[in-house]
C-alpha cells in the first residue's frame, strides 16, 4: 500500500511539473521494473485529461446555453452569399478541398462525448447555430440577367472590385456603379467621362478612361468594347487577357495600355514586359497567328485583324498619363520602413476616399517597395463605412470603427505563411461598454467567400483583436493567432499570443510576427516583446482581408487604426524594429524595448 | 489497373466518395482513441497551453498521414507513436524546463495508455461523479490547475500558500478522486 501510494505521489508530481531528478529516476525506474507500474501510472495519466476535459466542457455547455438563448447572429451570409456557385479555389497545392465536407459529417453528440479540449466545437457549431441574421448581400455590378442576379442561386460569381472613380460619369443611369462595388463577371463598366479603377480578384489592375465601355468576363478575362485603359499585371496574375475588336493581349508580366476608337481599331504601347497578341478574327493567307510587344513597343491592329493591317506605331505614354497617375506609390521614402515583402500598406493620412458624410469608401493601398500591387480597403455599403476621424492620434488622421457595423474588406491580397502585421490603433470609449461580453478583432485573414476550416489541410487564418469568446473576453486585450481548423473536433490555433489589456485612448504599435519557418510566433505591443507561442500551422493564401471585424460574427473593432503595414515575410527584427520606431515617431508612441 | 480502379482514380464523384469515407472513419478512430492520446500528451507536458498545442499538432500529423495508416495495425497505437515522437521533439526544441520520462519509459506508458482506454468512457462519467464531491479549497485549487490552466506556483501564489503545500493538496485530491472511480467502477459506490 504505501508503495502504491508512493507511486501515486510520483505520479502527481511528474504530472504537476514538479518532480525532481532523484523522484524521477524512481518514477522511470518503477515503471521499467516494476509489474504493473506503467499501467497504474497510464490510469493517473488519463484521469489527469478527464479532469481537464470536464472542467472545460462544462464550460463549453455555458458558452452554447449563451448562443441558444440569442447572441447576435453570424453575417457569414453577407460573404458566403457572394460566391455561393464559386468553386473553393484550391489556394495550395496538394490540398483537397473534398475534405471540407468534414463538418458536415462529424455528429455533434458524438463530438461532444469525445472529450473535446475547451472550446473546440464553438467555432465549429457556431455556423450552424447561428446563421440566423445574415447581412445584405453586397451590391453588384450589372449584371447581364438581373432576374438571375435576384436569387443567390442565380449569382455570377464576383470577379473584381470597382476601387476607385474619379469625375465618373456614367452612359446611362442604369450603367451607374458605385466604388467599392464588387462586379461579377458579366458586369460592364460603361463611362461616358471621368476615370475609374477596377481590380480584377486575380490582382490585375485596370484603370479606364471615359468614354469606354468595358465588359468584365471572368477574374482574368475582360473586354474592352472602346475606350482607354492601362494594365497592371502582377505576377499572380499572369495570363490576364484583355479582348479587343480586332487582337486578343494575353500579358506575360506588365503594365500596358490599350486604346479602342469607336471603329474597332486598337493600339497597344507596352510600358513595361510583354504582351502576346492574337488577331482574333479569320486568319487571313499569311497573317501572323501570334505577336510578341515587348517593353517600349507600340502596335496598331486594325478591326478585322489582318497581317496587313498590324503595324509598329510610336511609343505615346502621353495619352495614358491621366490613368498611370492613378497609381499611387510613395513620394519619399519614410525613412526605416521596410519595403521589402512588404504587400499592404494603409496609412490613414493619405489617400484615403470618404462620402459627403466623411466616411471611408477606399483606403487605398499604397505602393512601395515590393508592394506593386494595389489591394485597396474597401466598403460600398454607406452604414458599414467607417469614420475617417481628422485629428485622432498625435494630430493625425485614423479610421474611426463603431463597433457596431463598420468594417473594410480589401481585394484579394497574396499573403504567406511567414507574416508581420504592424499597425497603430487605439480603442475608443465604447470598448467598455458594460454590456460588451464578445471581443472584436482588428484584422481578419479569412474575407469572403469565407472558409469553412473543417480541417487543417486548408491554410489557417491570421487574426488579431481581442477574445472573442465570453469566456476569455477582457476588453482592450489584444490576442493574435493562426486559426488552423479542425481535426475531428480538435481546434487548431497556432502561434496564439494573448497580450495585454490597453485601455482607451491609448495609441498602440502592435506588431506579430508569425515565422512558419522557424515555428515561432511572437506579439509586440509598442515594442515590447509581450509573449511566444509555437507557429506550427502554414496560412499562405489569396484572400480578401477583413479590417474591423471578424470573418463571419459580427463582432466589431471599438476604435481607430491609424496605419497598418502587412509583410510576406516574418520580418528580421532589426527591420521591425525600425518600422516601429518609423511609427512610433510619427505617432508619438514611446516604445519599450523587450529585456 | 482494372477499370474500377482506373475509374476510381479518374472520377470526381468517386474519388470524393472515397475522400468522404476515410474521412469518416479517420473521424471514428479520432474519437475513440482521443482520450489516450490526450491524456499521453497532457501528462508528459506540464504547461497546459502547450499540451494543447501538441494534441493539436499530433491531430493535424494523423489526418495528414492517415492515408499511410495500415489498416491492419493498432489506430491508438499509431496514434501514440506520433503523439510520442512529438512530445520528444518537443523536449528537444523547447528550453527543458522540467524533467521528462525516458523513451523507453514513454513507450510502455503508451501501451498500458492502449488498453486502459477502453474504459475511458466508464472512467469518466464515474470522475465526473467525483469530482462533483469537491468544495472548497480543494475544488478551487483543482479549478484553477485544471480549468485555468495555472502552474503550481500560480495556485499557490493565488492561494496564498506555498508551492508545496499546493502540491501535497493536488496529489491528496487526485488520490481520493482514483479512489472514488475505483469504488464506482467496482460498484463499491452507487449513484
Amino acid at each position: 500500500m504505501r508503495q502504491e501510494n508512493e507511486l501515486a505521489r510520483l505520479a502527481s508530481r511528474y504530472v504537476d511539473g514538479t518532480i525532481t531528478g532523484p523522484e524521477l529516476a524512481e518514477l522511470e525506474r518503477r515503471v521499467l521494473v516494476e509489474d504493473g507500474a506503467a499501467e497504474r501510472l497510464s490510469e493517473w495519466c488519463l484521469m489527469h485529461r478527464q479532469i481537464v476535459d470536464i472542467l472545460s466542457e462544462d464550460r463549453l455547455h455555458d458558452l452554447i446555453d449563451q448562443m441558444l438563448v440569442g447572441r447576435p447572429g453570424p453575417p457569414r451570409g453577407v460573404f458566403s452569399e457572394v460566391n455561393q456557385r464559386r468553386s473553393r479555389p484550391k489556394t495550395r497545392p496538394g490540398i483537397n478541398s473534398r475534405y471540407l465536407r468534414i463538418r458536415a459529417m462529424w455528429p455533434a453528440g458524438l463530438a461532444v462525448a469525445a472529450g473535446v479540449a475547451g472550446l473546440a466545437l464553438f467555432f465549429w457549431w457556431r455556423p450552424t447555430l447561428l446563421r440566423v441574421n445574415p447581412l445584405a448581400a453586397p451590391a453588384f455590378a450589372n449584371q447581364p440577367n438581373e432576374s438571375a442576379a435576384a436569387g443567390a442561386e442565380g449569382r455570377a460569381a464576383v470577379v473584381a472590385s470597382l476601387t476607385q472613380l474619379i469625375d465618373a460619369s456614367w452612359r446611362s443611369p442604369e450603367a451607374a456603379l458605385e466604388q467599392g462595388q464588387l462586379i461579377a463577371a458579366g458586369g460592364r463598366v460603361q463611362l461616358a467621362s471621368g476615370r475609374a479603377k477596377v481590380t480584377f480578384d486575380c490582382g490585375a489592375e485596370v484603370v479606364l478612361l471615359g468614354p469606354c465601355d468595358f465588359e468584365l468576363q471572368s477574374s482574368m478575362v475582360a473586354i474592352l468594347h472602346s475606350g482607354r485603359l492601362t494594365a497592371d499585371v502582377p505576377r499572380r496574375a499572369f495570363g490576364f487577357g484583355v479582348l479587343c475588336p480586332g487582337v486578343d493581349l494575353v500579358d506575360l508580366g506588365t503594365s500596358f495600355g490599350v486604346n479602342v476608337e469607336p471603329h474597332g481599331e486598337t493600339e497597344l504601347h507596352v510600358f513595361k514586359g510583354e504582351v502576346l497578341c492574337s488577331p482574333n478574327q479569320p486568319r487571313l493567307p499569311g497573317a501572323q497567328s501570334l505577336i510578341h510587344v515587348v517593353e517600349n513597343e507600340a502596335k496598331h491592329f486594325s478591326r478585322d485583324g489582318s497581317d496587313s493591317s498590324v503595324g509598329d506605331i510610336a511609343m505615346d505614354v502621353d495619352q495614358f498619363e491621366s490613368l498611370l497617375a492613378l497609381r499611387r506609390s510613395a513620394t519619399t521614402a519614410p525613412a526605416g520602413l521596410a519595403s521589402q515583402r512588404l504587400a499592404l500598406w494603409l496609412a490613414a493620412d493619405r489617400a484615403v476616399v470618404t462620402d459627403t458624410e466623411g466616411r471611408v469608401i477606399n483606403w487605398p493601398d499604397l505602393l512601395y517597395g515590393d508592394n506593386s500591387a494595389a489591394e485597396d480597403a474597401l466598403q460600398p455599403d454607406p452604414d458599414a463605412r467607417p469614420q475617417l476621424a481628422i485629428d485622432a492620434i498625435n494630430g493625425l488622421p485614423a479610421v474611426r470603427f463603431d463597433g457596431d457595423s463598420d468594417f473594410l474588406l480589401t481585394t484579394p491580397l497574396e499573403t504567406t505563411d511567414d507574416q508581420t502585421v504592424v499597425f497603430v490603433c487605439q480603442f475608443t470609449a465604447s470598448a467598455l461598454d458594460d454590456a460588451r461580453t464578445w471581443g472584436g478583432q482588428i484584422i481578419n485573414y479569412d474575407g469572403p467567400p469565407s472558409r469553412y476550416l473543417s480541417d487543417t489541410l486548408e491554410p489557417g487564418v491570421l487574426q488579431i483583436g481581442e477574445p472573442l469568446l465570453e469566456a476569455d473576453f477582457r476588453p482592450t486585450l489584444l490576442t493574435s493567432q493562426v486559426f488552423a481548423g479542425f481535426v475531428g473536433a480538435t481546434t487548431v490555433e497556432a502561434g496564439r499570443v494573448d497580450g495585454l489589456e490597453i485601455g482607451v485612448g491609448r495609441p498602440t504599435l502592435v506588431a506579430y510576427t508569425y515565422n512558419y519557418g522557424a515555428q515561432k510566433s511572437e506579439l509586440r505591443i509598442n515594442g515590447e516583446l509581450v509573449g511566444t507561442a509555437r507557429a506550427f500551422a502554414p496560412q499562405g493564401i489569396t484572400s480578401r482581408k477583413i479590417i474591423g471585424r471578424h470573418a463571419w460574427m459580427q463582432l466589431f473593432f471599438h476604435g481607430d487604426l491609424a496605419e497598418m503595414l502587412i509583410y510576406n515575410e516574418a520580418l528580421p527584427s532589426g527591420q521591425l524594429r525600425a518600422t516601429s520606431q518609423y511609427l512610433a515617431d510619427k505617432y508619438a508612441i514611446e516604445l519599450h524595448a523587450s529585456p | 489497373m482494372t477499370l474500377d480502379q482506373h475509374e476510381n482514380e479518374r472520377s470526381p464523384q468517386r474519388e470524393d466518395a472515397n475522400g468522404a469515407g476515410a474521412m469518416r472513419e479517420l473521424a471514428r478512430l479520432w474519437v475513440r482513441s482521443y482520450p489516450a492520446i490526450s491524456a499521453f500528451i497532457t501528462a508528459n507536458v506540464a504547461d497546459a497551453h502547450h499540451a494543447e498545442d501538441l494534441v493539436q499538432e499530433v491531430a493535424q500529423v494523423v489526418a495528414e498521414k492517415f492515408s499511410e495508416f495500415d489498416q491492419q495495425r493498432s489506430f491508438v497505437s499509431w496514434s501514440l507513436g506520433i503523439a510520442r515522437l512529438r512530445i520528444l521533439k518537443y523536449y528537444r526544441t523547447q528550453s527543458r524546463d522540467r524533467l521528462v520520462l525516458s523513451e523507453e519509459a514513454l513507450v510502455r506508458i503508451a501501451d498500458a495508455l492502449e488498453h486502459v482506454d477502453v474504459h475511458a468512457e466508464q472512467r469518466r462519467d464515474a470522475l465526473r461523479h467525483c469530482l462533483g464531491k469537491l468544495s472548497g479549497r480543494r475544488l478551487t485549487a483543482i479549478e484553477m490547475r485544471y480549468r485555468d490552466g495555472l502552474k503550481v506556483s500560480d495556485v499557490a501564489e493565488r492561494l496564498k500558500t506555498s508551492s508545496s503545500a499546493i502540491s501535497v493538496m493536488l496529489h491528496r485530491v487526485r488520490q481520493s478522486l482514483m479512489e472514488c472511480v475505483q469504488k464506482r467502477l467496482s460498484g463499491a459506490e452507487t449513484p
